[in-house]
């Protein structure tokens, strides 16, 4: 309950007093100039950042989506264009090795067999059409059902940053997509147009990615 | 330009008389582009008429004459591998057009393993024979690299891929061929044959289909093939039992434990993939090329040490020179048997196939 005021006039002399000006606007102190300026930089830098994010995000979505469409419809033109070859094929090599070591094991080297099946496999990353039929050769069950396009939420079971803006996106393991479970290595790229372009891949028997 | 339409086939599909990773190497710089020139086909084409003559009948059938005239996809392929590689077109569509209407299985690219011997062509087997699928492959991918047949070659990529699809296991680690679909698969242990591994093969089928497990798949056959032997020779048996790659893998068990008339063929296709320094073929160059023998027998018992009593037959004689010559380099090409001599299918296939490794691998014509 309010406290009962014995006097009204008091009160309306507190409100209608005249004369009273408004109070002029205090100035504000160079610390708290700093401390606005910083705030504004702060929220500029968050949106900065958010935009970036968003258009780093819609990039890579729409080149691995570009990449997957142009290897489920063997586009050598796309692929020749957004596949780093310089470094794809000796990854691939090095995979391979690594491959076959451990599956020998101790003893005498096969390496003179082994080392032209490799060439033979790697080979598949020295050209666009080569490497289509790499990866198509994981699309297990296209030839009797045929094309199938699913969304990338249907493709993409994970994403992980790496190191210098690299990328590495691991595709599902599923018998119904084209090159199933194999993880793509990409990372942005203004060679071709802005886009990521595809660096190496990572076979899931091989526990290796990018 | 959509990949599909680039020249087509890939050259390294042909073995290069240099042998297997001749053919290999030399893809490297040609993938993709114009074909290469299929090798020359052997001039000793008396050899591949005298197994055609004698074993295929007129509709493309090749008879198994040592077991009741039944015939199956290992005798179907190696009769696709020898046409196409002496370059009779005629022969191939033949054996490859019975293949297909008879063996050939509905659900996925893979053959039913045999067909009843008569006429009727009943298939009462609808398992597949890993070796037979990989023969016929090979022989598909042979032919179309030497007639420039894209169909053919699909139809080896096709087969090649569900190979991979549905052949490959990986117990423990270690990466298997199964010998077929069903009735190998044991939950302790997974019964391999060793002479499924036709490693002459694999580089083909991995230009067709490029893919890492055809490096596993070598890979481990070979560590396989390293620790998978026995008894006083030393040698691998008809069929293993192998569970993980930190157990040693055994004789399998409800087989014979024999070094027979499977696993001939290990050293056979290893040395005929340039693999003839394993121990595999040193061990059975040494075995079937030792002095005290009267007779070289058909098999050896692993375990017990017994040798069958009476010879090997001369398929067996082709591989032995075929394995001693490679491995040590003694023997030349007068003493290699002629097809003519073998008594039977079997014989005569391996008589031949141990000819055209003899070539491939560039011992002395």
């Amino acid at each position: 309950m309010l406290p009962r005021d014995d006097d009204p006039d008091r009160i309306w002399d507190e409100i209608y007093r005249p004369g009273i000006a408004p109070l002029p606007p205090t100035p504000l102190s160079r610390q708290q100039k700093r401390s606005r300026k910083i705030a504004l930089g702060v929220v500029g830098a968050c949106m900065s950042m958010a935009a970036l994010l968003a258009g780093g995000t819609a990039l890579l979505v729409g080149s691995v989506f570009h990449l997957y469409t142009a290897i489920e419809q063997r586009d050598g033109a796309y692929l020749e264009r957004h596949v780093d070859w310089a470094r794809l094929q000796p990854a691939l090599r090095a995979d391979l090795q690594r491959l076959a070591a451990e599956g020998q094991g101790d003893g005498p080297t096969s390496d003179a067999y082994l080392r032209g099946l490799i060439d033979t496999t790697s080979n598949a990353g020295r050209q666009p059409d080569r490497l289509a039929d790499m990866l198509a050769a994981r699309e297990r069950w296209q030839a009797n059902y045929g094309p199938i396009h699913p969304g990338l939420r249907d493709i993409v079971e994970s994403v992980h940053l790496l190191a210098g803006l690299e990328f590495q996106l691991d595709l599902i393991a599923d018998p119904y997509t084209v090159v199933s479970g194999v993880s793509l290595c990409v990372r942005p790229s203004t060679q071709s147009g802005p886009g990521m372009r595809l660096i190496t891949l990572g076979w899931p028997e091989s526990g290796r990615h990018c | 330009m959509p990949v599909g339409q680039t020249v087509f086939p890939r050259p390294s599909c042909v073995l290069s008389r240099r042998g297997v990773l001749a053919g290999a190497v030399a893809s490297l710089g040609l993938a993709g582009e114009a074909a290469a020139e299929p090798m020359a086909p052997p001039t000793d084409v008396g050899q591949w008429h005298s197994f055609r003559d004698r074993f295929i009948q007129s509709n493309g059938r090749v008879l198994d004459t040592a077991n009741g005239g039944i015939s199956h996809s290992e005798g179907q392929g190696w009769g696709m591998l020898f046409a196409a590689r002496f370059d009779d077109r005629e022969s191939f569509v033949r054996i490859s057009d019975w293949r297909r209407r008879v063996l050939k299985r509905g659900t996925d690219a893979l053959h039913a393993w045999r067909c009843r011997a008569g006429p009727d062509e009943v298939v009462d087997d609808y398992n597949n024979a890993t070796d037979g699928d990989l023969l016929i492959a090979w022989g598909l991918l042979e032919a179309a690299a030497r007639w420039q047949d894209a169909a053919l070659f699909a139809e080896g990529r096709a087969l090649a891929q569900d190979i991979l699809r549905l052949l490959v296991r990986a117990p423990g680690g270690r990466t298997l061929l199964v010998p077929g679909l069903r009735g190998f698969e044991h939950p302790t242990y997974v019964v391999v044959n060793p002479s499924y591994y036709i490693f002459p093969a694999f580089p083909v089928l991995a230009d067709a289909v490029p893919d890492p497990a055809w490096v596993q798949i070598a890979a481990h056959g070979i560590a396989l093939l390293r620790t998978g032997r026995f008894g006083r020779w030393q040698l691998p048996p008809d069929w293993l039992a192998v569970t993980g790659r930190t157990q040693l893998p055994r004789p399998a068990p409800g087989w014979p434990t024999r070094f027979s008339y499977d696993a001939v063929r290990v050293p056979l296709y290893m040395a005929w993939a340039g693999l003839a320094h394993e121990p595999a073929v040193v061990a059975a160059a040494r075995m079937w090329g030792r002095p005290a023998s009267a007779i070289m027998p058909a098999w050896v018992d692993l375990m017990s040490g017994q040798s069958a009593d009476y010879p090997a037959p001369t398929g067996i004689r082709a591989i032995a020179h075929l394995a001693i010559a490679a491995s040590s380099g003694q023997g030349g090409p007068a003493q290699m048997p002629d097809v003519a001599e073998a008594d039977d299918y079997y014989s005569a296939a391996l008589t031949l196939l141990s000819r055209l490794a003899w070539r491939d691998v560039g011992m002395p014509a």
